[in-house]
């Protein structure tokens, strides 16, 4: 099947999922028992029948419910997510304030837990039953059982309160002049602004946030290669590629690795899906302003057109990085059709 | 005769799946991740049972004058900052992170275990609702969606644990679509349908029990997973309500205190090894339960 009929029909595949999710959480904001305006409003204002029927209005809670949700639907496809109830700030607006900072700690925790997870899974691997395999399930282990908002408490009481050695919460030095947006990655941004000191101290902010976070995916990963690293050690080709004399980083590298690569880059992709909702812990513990701390903070104030915006975008890429994981296999192995 | 000696031989539906009695015991031997998390679970399950006997003071009797003092003999993890005994908190706290974890745990595999058979059995249009419903769920970032139902049903244990079985259930309803669509073209359940077993029959003594041990591995490993997230609901403020001795609340209660370290750390303690204690199980389990992922040890 060629590629753009398998992305088609892959998107047409999505659309009834999307819509559920609407249909769910549009579900959700309805059924609650309790009341949002009570959230937002003072109490004298609630006892104000005018003021009270002034907000309902305003938020089109006094139409029958068919009708709100057709409403959210057509403005949702038209790209408007709607507007905070607590803040009445465009949910579009403020999600596109928040999201790089999460992207920025997302993919720098996936890099850590690559770099460390991958290696470790193939050592364990390959000295299977001996210690550094023990070491690196029960390291895995753990890395899967950390409740993160402590760990994340952990590590700044050690290396922010004591050592005193990385800074604490935040993206930036509030001494600092935060470099102008162009990303919203803090790091790139002031790499392409030349503003060596930002960057420095970014990336500082960066390494605890993103090691906490990372901590979950890195046992992922890493169960994940060594299961199908002993698996495909044991196949006859590898075999045969020592038999040949091959190098044993060649055997390993090109025989090995590459064909255990298709269950771990899944591992990859599902641990990135994870990553973007345990971003929620993470940013609540390190005050980092992404869209993670943001639903936390709707959420309490019941409002929802905020949750439901970052849920939408956070099924999104979801779906997409599904998606591209599915894409990787054929090239991985190249006996793999589309399909 | 021979009927008779088949029937008096024929092993439970769990000791079919464990395998004959001894050779359990053996792989349990063999199994070093599975004895290790039993004896966490085993360890914590007294404490719960044994709190009101082992705990030296009340887990809520808040004496100020002693309030932020470090460990020491009198307290062993040190007191909070209501001066109320830390370790009898953590000893109280296993009362409430056990029964959560087994309790939703328990509802979540049986709402999405039935919900999969039914998929899975029936087919059809009933089964492409189901699916999709699930794909629905599953695409939902799980903490967000078990924080904005506890937030919309309002805070409090109950609540957040309705929550984290609405949000669970989806994996096991997948697990169990999946094993029932696999089990029902083996040999034996075709010919379970040749000697006229009905519909229910098959699905109950003979697709049932074979997907039991897929469906318990995964339990275990996700009883872990529910304190987890009971406790994350609890660290936001949505969980347990003070002074309820719930583990995630007393971190919680630790976040603007890095001076006073054993506030917070042990609880934390608490939290990992009970999980890490379900996550050997689940692990341990797997290994003796699925013959064909031995070799992969």
């Amino acid at each position: 099947m060629s590629l753009i009929r398998y992305v088609i029909r892959r998107i047409l595949v999505t659309i009834p999922v999307l819509w559920l999710i609407t249909v769910l959480g549009f579900a959700l904001t309805y059924l609650i028992p309790a009341d949002p305006l009570a959230m937002v409003i003072s109490e004298r204002a609630m006892a104000n029948p005018e003021i009270v029927q002034a907000y309902r209005e305003r938020w089109g809670f006094d139409k029958p419910p068919l009708l709100r949700y057709l409403t959210y639907v057509r403005n949702l496809l038209r790209g408007d997510l709607g507007e905070s109830i607590a803040t009445q700030r465009p949910v579009k607006e403020d999600l596109a304030r928040f999201f790089p900072a999460t992207v920025e700690l997302a993919v720098a925790a996936t890099l850590i837990a690559i770099l460390l997870g991958i290696p470790l899974g193939v050592i364990a691997a390959l000295q299977r039953d001996r210690w550094p395999d023990h070491i690196a399930r029960f390291l895995s282990l753990i890395g899967v059982s950390m409740p993160i908002f402590w760990l994340g408490l952990l590590a700044l009481s050690i290396f922010y309160y004591r050592l005193q050695i990385l800074p604490g919460p935040g993206r930036l030095d509030p001494r600092l002049v935060p470099p102008p947006t162009v990303t919203g990655l803090m790091t790139v941004d002031s790499l392409l602004t030349g503003r060596w000191d930002a960057f420095w101290d970014a990336l500082r902010h960066l390494v605890l946030p993103a090691s906490v976070l990372g901590a979950y995916s890195m046992g992922l990963i890493t169960r994940i290669t060594r299961s199908s690293m002993v698996e495909v050690l044991a196949q006859e080709y590898i075999r045969v590629a020592r038999a040949k004399g091959l190098r044993e980083w060649i055997v390993i590298g090109r025989h090995a690795l590459r064909n255990a690569a298709i269950p771990t880059v899944t591992a990859v992709g599902l641990a990135f899906g994870n990553l973007m909702a345990g971003a929620v812990m993470t940013e609540t513990v390190f005050a980092w302003p992404g869209i993670g701390r943001y639903a936390v903070d709707a959420a309490s104030k019941l409002d929802f057109p905020p949750v439901m915006g970052v849920t939408l975008l956070v099924a999104g890429i979801y779906i997409l990085i599904n998606f591209l994981v599915d894409l990787s296999y054929t090239w991985l192995d190249p006996r793999i059709r589309l399909q | 005769m021979r009927s008779l000696v088949i029937a008096r031989n024929r092993p439970s539906p769990i000791e079919a799946v464990l395998g004959q009695r001894r050779g359990w015991l053996r792989d349990l031997r063999r199994s070093p991740t599975l004895l290790i998390g039993l004896l966490l679970i085993s360890l914590w399950a007294m404490a719960a049972l044994l709190a009101p006997l082992i705990a030296p003071y009340s887990p809520v009797e808040q004496r100020l004058s002693e309030r932020l003092s470090p460990p020491s003999a009198k307290h062993l993890f040190g007191t909070d900052e209501l001066g109320r005994d830390v370790f009898s908190r953590v000893l109280y706290g296993a009362r409430i992170s056990l029964p959560i974890g087994l309790g939703v745990v328990a509802l979540t595999a049986l709402l999405g275990t039935a919900l999969g058979a039914v998929a899975g059995f029936v087919g059809g249009l009933v089964d492409e609702l189901i699916m999709r419903f699930c794909d629905a769920v599953l695409a939902f970032p799980s903490l967000i969606l078990a924080m904005a139902i506890t937030a919309a049903l309002g805070p409090g244990l109950n609540n957040a644990m309705l929550a984290i079985v609405l949000v669970l259930w989806p994996e096991y309803a997948r697990l169990m679509r999946g094993q029932v669509l696999y089990l029902r073209e083996l040999e034996y359940v075709t010919a379970a349908r040749a000697i006229g077993a009905t519909e229910m029959r098959i699905l109950w003594r003979h697709i049932l029990p074979n997907a039991f041990s897929v469906i318990l591995v995964k339990a275990s490993l996700d009883v872990g997973n529910a304190i987890l997230l009971a406790a994350a609901l609890s660290f936001v403020g949505l969980g347990a309500v003070p002074p309820t001795p719930e583990w995630g609340a007393m971190v919680a209660a630790a976040r603007q205190k890095f001076f006073e370290w054993w506030i917070g750390t042990f609880p934390g303690l608490a939290i990992l090894t009970v999980v890490v204690g379900f996550n050997f199980l689940g692990d341990g389990l797997r290994d003796v339960l699925d013959p064909r992922l031995r070799h992969l040890r």
